[in-house]
C-alpha cells in the first residue's frame, strides 16, 4: 500500500526496472479490453422481465406500532382457543401518511410485535376497502448503524487503504446490482456475465485498494490466472456432477418467472463471484509479503524470497482450507440440521444436489486459491529481484 | 507476555472441555420417519427412453411422459431392468440422458409403472474425483502443512456434524453450543495445522478475542434488527420437526462459525508475517516490525472487506435476482429478512476481521521481541 512512501528501512523503496513494469502492464491490458468489450456487449438494455403484476402490485409502507392489545381468538386451523393480538400502527409513508390503521391478524403463529417498533406494512385494495397487514420489521436503522460501524473500523484501522477498500467494495456492489443481476435477468449467459463482472470487480478492487503500480499489477496477473482455473474447474465439475441449479428454491422459482435464465449458468456464476473475494485476498497478501521481505532484507535473491514468502503462504493456505468450508457451512446451518434429522445415509446426503452444490463450490474455490499462491509468489519474487538498471530505459 | 497468553489459552481449553462434556448430546436424534425419507434408494444407469401418454399423479390429468428404461446397479434387484416415468409437467426433475447414472426411490406399494421414481443423479464419482484433486493440491503445495490442514478440517467437520448438530437437536443452548464448537474448531484448526508453537498460541488468542467480539456484535444486531432466523426455508421445516430449537440462536451460530474460517486466516498470517520479518532482519525494533506487519495486514484487510461480501453474494445470487425481478427498490430489498441476514453476516464478520489485525499483530510483536531479549 505504502510502496510509494518512505517507510523503507534501507532508505530506498523497491525499484522495478521500467521495461519489466511495462511488460507486466501490457500483459494485463488485453484482459482489461476484453472486460470493457464484454461490459458493452452484455449491458442490460431496455426493461427486463418484471414481476410486479404477478405480485398484484402490493404497496409496502413504513409504520410505527402505536398499540398492541392481546385478545382471545380461534386457534389456527380450528384447533381451539388461542392468544392473538390486535395491532394498530401509524403510517409514516404514502398518501394516508399519519393515519392510524389496524392490521389484519396473523393469528398466534404471527411474529411478535411490540409497542413502538418500526414495521413495514403491506396494503391491498379489495374493491373499495383498503386492508393493511404486517409485512416485515423496519430494519433500516440497525443495518445503517452496523454499516457505519463497519466503515468506521475499516477507516480507523486501515487509514487510506481502508478508505480505498470501501470504495472498491462500493464498486463491487454497484457492478453486482447494476450490471450482473439485470444482465442475467435479460437472458444473457450468466457465465459470461459473471466472468466479465468479476473481471471488472477484480480490476477495480485491486487497483483502487492497492494503487496503480507494479505491485498491484503482479497481484492482478496472479488473480487472473487463478480465476481462469476456478472457472474451468467449476464448469467441468458442475457438468460432471449434473448440478442443474434447481435445488436452490429461489432459482427454481426463477425458472418459472424468468424462463430465459440459464440456471446451471447461474450456479457457475455464483461460484466464480463467490471465490473472487478470497482470491484477491490471497494474491494481495502474497505480493505484500514478498515486497515487505525484500524491503526488510535486500540481500534476498528470488529463490530465498520465494521460500520465505511461501512459508507465509503455506500458513495462509492451511487456514484458507477452513475459510470457505466454514463460511458456507455457517450459512447453511439450518439446512445441515435438517439433514441430520432426516433418515438419510451420509453418502446420500452428500450427493444430494443441495449439498453437492456447496461441496463443489467449496472444493473448486479452495483449489483455485491454493494454486494462486505459488503462481503469485513466484511472479512477485521474480519481479522484485530483477537487477535495477541505472541507465535510462531504452 | 507469553505466559499470560498461555494461561488464557489453557483457561479457554478447560472451559471448552467442560462445555463439551456438559452439552454432549446424550439422546439419539429423533429421526423423521415420514414421507420420502423412509423409501429405499437404488442406483441405476439409464439405458433408453420413450415418450408416452400418462396421468399426472398430482392433478389426475392426462399429460405427456417420458419413460426411462434403467439397469439397476445396487440393492436386491441388482442386474435387473426397470422403468420409471417423468411427467412433462413435473418441473422438479431435470433433463435426463441415456447413460446417466441416477438414484431412484423404490416404493413397493405403488402401481407397477410408478414403483421407481427419480430421486437424484448419482454424483458420487465426480464428487470423489474433485475431493481427491483438492487433497492432492493441498498436500502437493502445502506438504506437511497441507496434511495437517486437512486433519484440522476433518476435526472441524466432525465437531459440526457429531457435536453441534446433534446437540442443537437435543435442545441444548444454541449460543453456548456454537461457542464450544467454535473453540474446538479454532484449537484444532490452529494447533493441528500450524503446530503447537508460541506463534500459534498468539494467533489463537487473537482468534478467540475476535470470536468473542463477533458473537457479542451479532447478538446485539440480531435483536435490534429483529432478525428472527425464520426466513431460511430449511428453518421453517425445522420449526415443525424440531420445535425446541431457537431460530435466532441458529442464525447467530451460523454467523459465528462462518466468520471463524477467515478469522483464523487473518490472525495466522499476521503472526507468521511478524515472525518472518523478525528473522529476516533481527535488528528491527518493535515499532518497525509492527509497522511492517501492519502494512501486510492492511493489504489483507482491504481485500478481506470484499471476501465475505462476495462469498455471501455469490452464494445467494439466485435470491438477489429474484428480488430484483420483483421490482422493489434497493432499500426495500435490503430490509427483507433474507437479505438483511446476509448483510449482517458480512458486516459483523468483517468488523471482527478488521479488529483482529491490530490486536493479533500487537500480541505477536510483544511475544517475538520478548523472545529476542
Amino acid at each position: 500500500v505504502s510502496a510509494g512512501h518512505s517507510h523503507g528501512h534501507h532508505g530506498a523503496d523497491l525499484h522495478i526496472p521500467a521495461p519489466l513494469a511495462r511488460t507486466l502492464l501490457f500483459s494485463v491490458l488485453p484482459f482489461a479490453v476484453i472486460v470493457l468489450v464484454g461490459l458493452a456487449v452484455l449491458w442490460p438494455r431496455g426493461t427486463g422481465p418484471n414481476l410486479t403484476d404477478v405480485f398484484g402490485g402490493q404497496t409496502l409502507l413504513k409504520a410505527t406500532v402505536v398499540s398492541v392489545e392481546p385478545h382471545v381468538c380461534a386457534g389456527a386451523e380450528g384447533s381451539g382457543i388461542d392468544d392473538c393480538q390486535i395491532v394498530r400502527v401509524r403510517l409514516r409513508q404514502g398518501s394516508h401518511r399519519g393515519d392510524v390503521v389496524r392490521l389484519e391478524e396473523g393469528g398466534s403463529v404471527g411474529p411478535a410485535i411490540h409497542l413502538g417498533e418500526g414495521v413495514v406494512v403491506g396494503t391491498t385494495t379489495d374493491g373499495g376497502s383498503r386492508t393493511y397487514y404486517f409485512a416485515d420489521y423496519d430494519r433500516d436503522f440497525p443495518i445503517l448503524l452496523l454499516a457505519v460501524l463497519f466503515a468506521g473500523a475499516a477507516v480507523v484501522f486501515g487509514r487510506m487503504s481502508g478508505v480505498r477498500a470501501l470504495a472498491a467494495l462500493a464498486a463491487s456492489l454497484v457492478a453486482l446490482v447494476w450490471f450482473v443481476i439485470p444482465s442475467v435477468l435479460h437472458g444473457h449467459s450468466p457465465i459470461a456475465v459473471a466472468l466479465v463482472g468479476s473481471g471488472f470487480i477484480m480490476l477495480v478492487v485491486l487497483y483502487v485498494t492497492g494503487g496503480f503500480n507494479t505491485r498491484t499489477t503482479v497481484a492482478v496477473l496472479g488473480t487472473l490466472a487463478s480465476l481462469a482455473l476456478i472457472a474451468a474447474l467449476a464448469w467441468f465439475f458442475v457438468q460432471a456432477t449434473k448440478l442443474n441449479g434447481l435445488a436452490d428454491e429461489d432459482a427454481a422459482f426463477l425458472s418459472a418467472t424468468a424462463a430465459s435464465v440459464n440456471l446451471q449458468g447461474l450456479l457457475l456464476g455464483g461460484i466464480i463471484i463467490g471465490s473472487l473475494g478470497v482470491l484477491d485476498d490471497m494474491t494481495v497478501t502474497q505480493v505484500a509479503a514478498v515486497w515487505e521481505l525484500r524491503r526488510a532484507n535486500s540481500d534476498f535473491d528470488a529463490p530465498a524470497l520465494y521460500r520465505a514468502a511461501e512459508r507465509v503462504g503455506r500458513e495462509h493456505i492451511s487456514s484458507t482450507v477452513n475459510t470457505l468450508v466454514l463460511a458456507y457451512a455457517g450459512a447453511s446451518l439450518p439446512l445441515l440440521i435438517y439433514f441430520t434429522q432426516s433418515n438419510l445415509h451420509v453418502r446420500q446426503i452428500l450427493t444430494s444436489e443441495v449439498i453437492a452444490v456447496e461441496l463443489v463450490r467449496t472444493l473448486v474455490g479452495s483449489i483455485g486459491l491454493i494454486a494462486s499462491v505459488p503462481i503469485t509468489t513466484a511472479l512477485a519474487a521474480y519481479v522484485v529481484t530483477r537487477p535495477h538498471v541505472e541507465a535510462e530505459p531504452a | 507476555v507469553f505466559r499470560l497468553l498461555r494461561a488464557l489459552v489453557i483457561a479457554v481449553a478447560v472451559l471448552t472441555v467442560i462445555g463439551l462434556l456438559a452439552l454432549w448430546p446424550r439422546h439419539g436424534v429423533e429421526k423423521l420417519n415420514s414421507d420420502g425419507g423412509a423409501l429405499p434408494y437404488v442406483k441405476a444407469t439409464v439405458a433408453g427412453s420413450l415418450r408416452l401418454r400418462c396421468t399426472d399423479v398430482e392433478v389426475d390429468l392426462p399429460t405427456s411422459c417420458t419413460e426411462y428404461r434403467v439397469h439397476i446397479t445396487s440393492g436386491r434387484d441388482r442386474g435387473r431392468s426397470a422403468t420409471f416415468r417423468v411427467a412433462d409437467t413435473d418441473f422438479s426433475v431435470p433433463t435426463i440422458h441415456t447413460g446417466d447414472r441416477v438414484v431412484l426411490a423404490f416404493n413397493r406399494l405403488a402401481p407397477a409403472a410408478y414403483r421407481y421414481s427419480f430421486e437424484e443423479f448419482n454424483r458420487s464419482s465426480p464428487l470423489l474425483l474433485l475431493f481427491v484433486l483438492f487433497v492432492i493440491v493441498v498436500v502437493g503445495f502445502g506438504r506437511w502443512k497441507g496434511v495437517r490442514a486437512l486433519t484440522g478440517l476433518a476435526i472441524s467437520a466432525t465437531a459440526i456434524m457429531f457435536f453441534l448438530l446433534p446437540a442443537l437437536l437435543n435442545g441444548r443452548d444454541t449460543l453456548v453450543a456454537a461457542l464450544v464448537t467454535t473453540s474446538v474448531v479454532a484449537f484444532a484448526a490452529l494447533y493441528i495445522a500450524h503446530g503447537v508453537t508460541r506463534t500459534t498460541t498468539v494467533a489463537l488468542v487473537g482468534t478467540l478475542l475476535s470470536v468473542g467480539l463477533i458473537t457479542a456484535l451479532a447478538g446485539i444486531v440480531a435483536s435490534v434488527a429483529n432478525l428472527s432466523g425464520l426466513s431460511d426455508e430449511s428453518f421453517q421445516l425445522l420449526r415443525v420437526t424440531a420445535s425446541a430449537l431457537s431460530p435466532r440462536g441458529v442464525l447467530l451460530a451460523g454467523i459465528v462459525i462462518g466468520a471463524l474460517g477467515v478469522l483464523d486466516d487473518v490472525t495466522v498470517t499476521q503472526v507468521s508475517a511478524v515472525a518472518e520479518l523478525n528473522s529476516a532482519n533481527s535488528a528491527m525494533s518493535r515499532r518497525d516490525i509492527y509497522r511492517a506487519a501492519t502494512r501486510i495486514g492492511r493489504d489483507h484487510v482491504a481485500s478481506t472487506v470484499n471476501t465475505l461480501v462476495l462469498a455471501y453474494a455469490g452464494a445467494s445470487l439466485a435470491l438477489l435476482l429474484f428480488f430484483f425481478q420483483e421490482g422493489r427498490s434497493v432499500g426495500q430489498i435490503l430490509n427483507r429478512e433474507v437479505v438483511a441476514v446476509e448483510v449482517v453476516r458480512a458486516l459483523v464478520g468483517s468488523i471482527g476481521l478488521i479488529i483482529a489485525v491490530p490486536v493479533t499483530t500487537a500480541l505477536a510483536v510483544a511475544v517475538v521481541t520478548d523472545d529476542a531479549s
